[in-house]
């Protein structure tokens, strides 16, 4: 059973996040095998999908919605450049409105519902208790711009990608919870752009493949992969902007606190077509894990013992665990004395 | 997967700038610089003008202001044919504010050949205040909005003209690396 989000818990300072048992069940764990490397590992989010799964919907709604939004209006409050959207990106927002709002009153009636009268349209979010009239298409008859009216509504980051000339390019989007990249910096990308860090996917050709997929998505056949970092702390919003915040929690761990700090950062990628402006919407939901929660289950603690072990070089500095990568797999050996 | 690969290390998004070739099939050949230092420009401008005769070739001296670039450039191009190819020097920053202007202008990128950069100085954001810094010449580099030592990332914004820069020293802020000069 889906659980109701009533708890209001911290991403920062106290760190008072946690995962129930039903989280750790349905948490994405993204190592379908004993080694890691980068592949295109795009597939249908066909909908819906498995019973209680992160898949069943097209935007999970769980547990930690009320304490994301919470963190979300607290980052946005200190920067809000964190939310963009280029003027030419004003009907992709509306899209996005549109597809979020509908997909969420479906799929979750007890907690959203939607009554479009024509362009008259009446939204009701129940969990944060938000209740407004507008007129679709009509920006200024939302309390806010489109691209934050809904973002603050929504768990996860959202970017809305503009294509033209055959390249994807990050024109809008809300930011506050990545894993390590500045949405201000990179706004009006392309593709390749704003992956330019990213070491050895390009040589693989893997830059070239994907972005001809995601440019050929139809409307309505949705995408989705899985990404995955390690976060020291419960902190959603590890963005290059508050690095000097939390750059030093790697220096806070030990072989007795490493399983309780490091969580598993697995980014649920999904990437919709909208159907008036062609934009792209990606959506990128964070989960957040810790180790010690994730060994609970042997299958699990075992495969990422091996990962871990053999994760090349350039992803381990890439990732930035240089510091802390071998008393990690250390402290997994525990569960993988054969290896 | 085990398909072996060449590792190339550099961050892709830096731009990489090539020879420059005259496009002398276009009908109008411009030149651009913010002044009249650049030796290479100035040998492919007579080098041109000698192919397809002076009345063919336009020389701009064009500000590295951003706001006068966009009103100096509307004035000087207003006027240009579609076939028209355009070649600029500079630093790197004044070249990419070149190209994005024209493109705004109604230019297409392909129309648009940049030089090589006459500097290795480069214009920098902070990640952490968004202050845009101009002459950057060496990373680390203090931030003048608000005071971190920021690395400077070989990552490029074109759209910017501009290189990211993010604290060195946030792990632990005791390490001041020493200046390097930058390529």
């Amino acid at each position: 059973m889906r659980i109701a989000p009533t708890k209001l818990e911290t991403f920062r300072d106290d760190f008072s996040y946690t995962n129930s048992d039903f989280a750790i069940e349905r948490f994405p764990f993204p190592f379908p095998q004993d080694d890691y490397m980068y592949s295109v590992n795009i597939e249908p989010h066909t909908l819906p999908g498995p019973v209680d799964s992160v898949y069943e919907h097209l935007i999970d709604v769980d547990e930690h919605y009320l304490s994301e939004m919470r963190e979300r209006s607290l980052v946005l409050e200190e920067m809000p450049k964190r939310c963009l959207a280029m003027p030419h990106m004003e009907l992709a927002c509306w899209d996005m409105i549109d597809r979020c709002m509908t997909t969420m009153a479906e799929d979750y009636p007890e907690w959203f519902s939607l009554t479009k009268n024509g362009d008259q349209w009446h939204w009701h979010n129940k969990l944060l208790k938000i209740e407004d009239t507008f007129t679709f298409g009509d920006s200024s008859t939302l309390p806010m711009p489109p691209m934050e009216y809904m973002g603050r509504q929504v768990q996860g980051d959202f970017a809305l990608l503009d294509q033209r000339d055959g390249d994807l390019f990050m024109d809008a989007g809300v930011v506050t919870c990545p894993a390590d990249w500045s949405i201000a910096f990179d706004a009006g990308m392309g593709f390749k752009e704003w992956h330019g860090p990213v070491p050895m996917a390009n040589e693989m050709g893997i830059f070239d493949r994907a972005l001809k997929y995601l440019c050929a998505i139809p409307v309505n056949r949705p995408v989705r992969r899985l990404n995955w970092t390690l976060t020291v702390n419960a902190r959603m919003d590890t963005s290059p902007e508050t690095y000097s915040k939390w750059g030093s929690d790697r220096t806070t761990l030990t072989p007795e606190n490493i399983g309780k700090k490091i969580y598993l950062r697995v980014e649920l990628q999904m990437m919709d077509r909208m159907p008036r402006s062609n934009a792209l919407m990606m959506s990128i939901r964070t989960y957040l894990a810790s180790m010690e929660d994730l060994c609970s289950n042997p299958e699990w603690a075992r495969r990422l013992h091996r990962v871990m072990k053999g994760l090349p070089q350039p992803l381990v500095e890439y990732k930035g665990l240089t510091r802390y990568h071998p008393m990690l797999v250390e402290w997994l050996s525990q569960f993988d004395p054969v290896n | 997967m085990t398909t072996p690969v060449e590792i190339d290390d550099r961050v892709k998004s830096r731009p990489q700038y090539g020879p420059v070739k005259l496009q002398t099939s276009q009908q109008q050949q411009v030149f651009v610089s913010a002044d009249a230092n650049s030796a290479t420009l100035q040998q492919m401008f007579d080098e041109c003008t000698d192919i397809v005769g002076p009345d063919r070739c336009l020389w701009l001296t064009i500000s590295a202001d951003k706001a006068t670039m966009a009103t100096e450039l509307a004035t000087a191009t207003a006027a240009l044919p579609v076939a028209t190819a355009i070649y600029v020097s500079g630093d790197e920053s004044y070249m990419w504010d070149v190209r994005n202007t024209l493109i705004r202008l109604g230019f297409a990128p392909e129309q648009i050949q940049m030089l090589a950069p006459l500097s290795t100085a480069r214009r920098l954001f902070c990640t952490h205040c968004y202050t845009v810094m101009e002459g950057v010449t060496h990373t680390p580099h203090k931030c003048e909005g608000c005071g971190e030592l920021l690395l400077v990332r070989d990552h490029f914004s074109t759209l910017m003209g501009s290189y990211v820069g993010v604290s060195i020293n946030a792990e632990d802020p005791s390490e001041i690396p020493a200046p390097e000069a930058l390529s």
